[in-house]
C-alpha cells in the first residue's frame, strides 16, 4: 500500500510537471471568413487608439459572425509578445510597430496575395517584406518622420529650420536668448528611456548613413563597424546638455511631459517626436501651430533626412486556427475611409496609393519637404534585434554623467555582438 | 465480522490530502525553478525557440557587470533600508498607539491606509510629488526661494527616495505587527519594574523589546523580503534609471528578459537573487532567534 500510494505521489506530479511544460497553444476556435473568433492585440497610442477601437466596432457591426477579443496592450507590448512567441500562442491579428519582418517575420501570414497587397507604396513595400518576397503586413499608413516643432513660435521669432548641426546649435541660441531662457530648445521626455533612444536613432542617420563619404551601412551590416566611430553623436548629446539646449529635467521628465512643455510653449521642438504627438498637444491646447522639420545633417555638404518605415500596421498569425476570420479583419481596415481615418490621426500618409488624408498642419510641411530623402531607423534596418534598449539606457546613463562617450559606445560593440551573433 | 487495527501510515489516510498542494508546488514552484537554472546556462533570448548552453558564462559574467553590481547594491539599500526604516517608525508608531489615546483607531487606520494601495498607485503619486517641474516638493522649495531640484535624476539620491516611499507605504505593517506584540505583554511585568524603580526607556529596553523579538523577528523578516523584491515603486517612479543607477534585482531581471533580450543572463541573475535572498533571511533568523526570551 505504502508503495501504491508513493507510486501513485510521484507520477501525479512527474505529470503535473511534464503537463505544464505543454501549456499554451492557439485557441481551437476554427470558423471560416464570416464566422469564428478572434484576438487582436495593439499598441498605439491614445488618438489612434481610438479610431482604431471605432473601425474594430464597425467591423463587428459588419460581420456580426467573428468575435473580436480586442485588447490594448499599452507599453508593456513587446514584452507581452515576446511571452507569446516564446510560448508560440500569438493573437490572431497584432500590431507590428516597426520589427514586421526581424523579429515578426517567421510567425506573420504571408499577405501578399490580398486585394490590397498590388497597392501598398514602394516606400515602404520592401521594408514589410522578407527574402522571400512574403509581405508580412499591412501598412495602414507610412511613416515619415522628423522633429515636430512650434511652427507658430518659430515663425514669431524669425527662426527657420535648421539644415545642419551647427544651425541647430544657432537657432537654439537664438531661442534661449529670444525668450530670456525660459523656453526649452529641444525637450526629452527622457525619464521615459525611449526618447533617449529616439536621439540616436534620428540622428544617427545623419552621422553614419546619409554623407556618402560616412555610409557605414554595410559594416553595420557585416558586423566590421568601428564603434569608436560612435563617440561623436553621444558627445554631441552632452555638448547640447552643456550648452542648456536640453530641459534639465531630461533624465525624470517622462513622454507625457514633453506634449504639456510643447503644448504651453515651455518646449520649442520635441527631440525626437513625430507627427503623432500633435494630436496630443492639441488636446491641451487646440491653438498649437504644428510644424515638422527634417532631421538636420552632421557633416558639411550633406542635406538634412527624415527617418521612416512601420507606423501602423496588422499582421496575421501564420497559424491562427481563425484565419480566414483574420484576414477579413485586416481586410477590413485596408478598406481606403478606415486607411484615412488611421493616417488622419497619426497625421501621417496612408500605407496604400489612392488614399489622401487631409493632414491638417503638416500638410504644407510635406509639400514644403517633399524632396527631402527618407531613411529606414537605424536600430530596424542596420542593427541586431534587440538594440534598441542598449541605445535607451545607456543613452540615460550618459547624460547622468554614469559613463562616457566612449564607453556608451563600448557597450553598444559588446550587445552588437552578442546580439547579431558576430 | 472482523476487526483490522487501523496503523497511522505515512501514505495513507490524510497524506493523500498533500496531493493538490503537491502537485501545485511542483508546477508552480519547482518545475520554475528548475527551468530558471536550465535557462541561466543559455544564450536564450526570451522568445526564439532556439539556443545554446553556454555553461556558467552568465554567472562569471555578473563579477565583471558593473550593472549588477550596482544593482546589488541598491536591491539591498531598497531592503535593509526599508526594513530599518519601518521597523524603527513601527515600533514608535505602535508605543505611542499602544497607550490611552483619543482617536487611536483613527491614526491607526491613517498609517494603515497605504498598505492597501497599489504599489505602482503610491509610485505615481510619489513621482507626482518629486517630479521637477510642477512636482509639490519643488513648488514648496521655490517658495522659501530655494532651486528646484530633480529628485530621481541621482542615482544614489533616487534609491534614497524610493526606499522611503515603500517604507512610507509598509510601516502601518509594522505598526501592526507591534502592537500586536505589545497587546501580548502582560501589564504585570511593567508594574513589577515600576516597584523596582526602573523608568520608562528602562522598562522599553529591558521588557518591551525582549519579549517583542518574535515580532521584530516577523517584520524584519517580511521587510526584507518586500524591500528586495522592490518592483513597482521603481518602475512608477524612475523605471530603474536614469540608466541603471536605482535598478533593483527584480527590475533589472525584467530590463534584462523583455527589453534586452538577455533571458539566460536574466535568469543568472534570478538565482542570484534567490541565493542574497536565503542567506539574508537565514542570517537575520538566526540572530533574532536567539535573542527571543521568556521572562518567568
Amino acid at each position: 500500500m505504502k508503495h501504491c500510494y508513493r507510486s501513485f505521489l510521484i507520477a501525479a506530479l512527474a505529470l503535473a510537471v511534464t503537463m505544464s511544460g505543454f501549456a499554451g497553444g492557439a485557441s481551437d476556435s476554427g470558423g471560416d471568413e464570416n464566422n469564428g473568433s478572434i484576438t487582436v492585440f495593439n499598441n498605439q497610442h491614445q488618438i489612434a487608439l481610438g479610431i482604431i477601437e471605432g473601425i474594430t466596432e464597425a467591423f463587428e457591426a459588419e460581420f456580426p459572425g467573428i468575435e473580436v477579443d480586442y485588447q490594448s496592450i499599452g507599453k508593456d507590448y513587446e514584452s507581452m509578445m515576446k511571452v507569446k512567441m516564446a510560448s508560440n500562442d500569438l493573437p490572431d491579428v497584432f500590431s507590428t510597430h516597426g520589427w514586421a519582418v526581424m523579429r515578426y517575420g517567421e510567425y506573420t501570414y504571408d499577405l501578399s496575395g490580398r486585394d490590397w497587397a498590388g497597392k501598398v507604396k514602394d516606400s515602404i513595400r520592401d521594408i514589410i517584406t522578407d527574402d522571400k518576397g512574403a509581405l508580412c503586413a499591412l501598412p495602414m499608413d507610412l511613416d515619415i518622420t522628423g522633429m515636430t516643432y512650434n511652427k507658430g513660435l518659430f515663425d514669431s521669432y524669425g527662426l527657420d529650420v535648421p539644415r545642419n548641426f551647427d544651425e541647430l546649435l544657432e537657432v537654439c541660441a537664438q531661442i534661449v536668448k529670444k525668450s530670456n531662457g525660459t523656453i526649452v530648445p529641444l525637450h526629452y521626455g527622457g525619464g521615459d528611456s525611449w526618447p533617449i533612444g529616439g536621439y540616436y536613432d534620428f540622428n544617427s542617420t545623419g552621422y553614419y548613413v546619409s554623407d556618402p563619404a560616412h555610409d557605414y551601412r554595410e559594416e553595420f551590416l557585416d558586423g566590421s563597424f568601428d564603434w569608436s566611430l560612435y563617440d561623436e553623436i553621444s558627445e554631441n548629446f552632452l555638448k547640447l546638455k552643456e550648452l542648456g539646449y536640453l530641459n534639465p529635467d531630461i533624465l525624470t521628465s517622462k513622454y507625457s511631459d514633453s506634449v504639456s512643455a510643447l503644448a504651453t510653449g515651455k518646449a520649442a521642438i520635441g527631440g525626437c517626436y513625430g507627427a503623432y504627438i500633435i494630436s496630443e498637444i492639441k488636446k491641451i491646447n487646440p491653438d498649437f501651430e504644428a510644424g515638422m522639420m527634417p532631421i538636420p545633417a552632421y557633416y558639411p555638404g550633406d542635406d538634412p533626412t527624415f527617418v521612416g518605415g512601420e507606423r501602423t500596421t496588422w499582421a496575421v498569425w501564420k497559424d491562427s486556427k481563425s484565419l480566414d476570420a483574420a484576414l477579413t479583419f485586416v481586410d477590413f481596415f485596408a478598406r481606403p475611409e478606415n486607411l484615412r481615418k488611421v493616417a488622419e490621426a497619426n497625421g501621417i500618409p496612408a500605407g496604400l496609393s489612392g488614399v489622401e488624408p487631409s493632414l491638417g498642419d503638416l500638410q504644407s510641411e510635406y509639400e514644403r519637404f517633399e524632396d527631402i530623402r527618407i531613411f529606414p531607423y537605424l536600430d530596424r534596418a542596420y542593427l541586431p534585434n534587440g538594440m534598441w534598449d542598449v541605445m535607451c539606457i545607456n543613452g540615460q546613463d550618459l547624460l547622468a554623467g554614469a559613463i562616457t562617450p566612449s564607453e556608451y559606445s563600448a557597450n553598444m560593440e559588446k550587445e552588437y555582438k552578442r546580439l547579431g551573433g558576430y | 465480522m472482523s476487526l483490522r487495527k487501523r496503523t497511522p501510515s505515512l501514505y495513507g489516510g490524510i497524506d493523500s490530502m498533500y496531493l493538490p498542494a503537491l502537485v501545485m508546488v511542483g508546477v508552480f514552484i519547482f518545475y520554475p525553478f528548475i527551468r530558471g537554472v536550465v535557462i541561466s546556462c543559455t544564450n536564450w533570448n526570451g522568445y526564439s525557440p532556439s539556443y545554446k548552453f553556454i555553461g556558467l558564462k552568465n554567472y562569471l559574467n555578473m563579477f565583471t557587470d558593473r550593472r549588477v553590481l550596482n544593482t546589488v547594491r541598491n536591491t539591498l539599500v531598497y531592503g535593509l533600508g526599508s526594513t530599518v526604516l519601518q521597523t524603527v517608525f513601527g515600533f514608535l508608531l505602535a508605543l505611542f498607539l499602544d497607550g490611552r489615546l483619543r482617536g487611536k483607531s483613527f491614526i491607526r487606520t491613517i498609517v494603515y491606509l497605504p498598505v492597501i494601495i497599489s504599489p505602482l498607485i503610491m509610485g505615481y503619486i510619489w513621482y507626482f510629488f518629486f517630479r521637477y517641474s510642477g512636482g509639490a516638493m519643488n513648488d514648496v522649495m521655490m517658495l522659501i526661494g530655494a532651486d528646484p531640484v530633480d529628485w530621481f535624476a541621482g542615482g544614489r539620491r533616487a534609491v534614497r527616495v524610493i526606499t522611503g516611499i515603500n517604507s512610507f507605504q509598509y510601516v502601518g505593517v509594522a505598526m501592526i505587527i507591534f502592537l500586536a506584540g505589545l497587546q501580548s505583554i502582560g501589564r504585570h511585568y511593567y508594574e513589577a519594574a515600576t516597584i523596582d524603580g526602573a523608568g520608562r526607556m528602562q522598562q522599553i529596553g529591558r521588557i518591551t523589546i525582549p519579549l517583542l523579538m518574535p515580532a521584530i523577528n516577523t517584520n524584519v523578516i517580511f521587510a526584507v523580503i518586500m524591500g528586495m523584491k522592490l518592483f513597482d515603486v521603481i518602475v512608477a517612479t524612475t523605471n530603474g534609471g536614469p540608466g541603471y543607477a536605482s535598478q533593483s534585482l527584480s527590475t533589472m531581471m525584467y530590463s534584462l528578459y523583455f527589453s534586452a533580450q538577455d533571458a539566460g543572463y536574466a535568469a543568472a541573475l534570478g538565482n542570484l537573487m534567490l541565493v542574497i535572498i536565503l542567506l539574508l533571511t537565514g542570517l537575520l533568523l538566526k540572530f533574532f532567534r536567539s535573542r527571543e526570551v521568556d521572562l518567568v
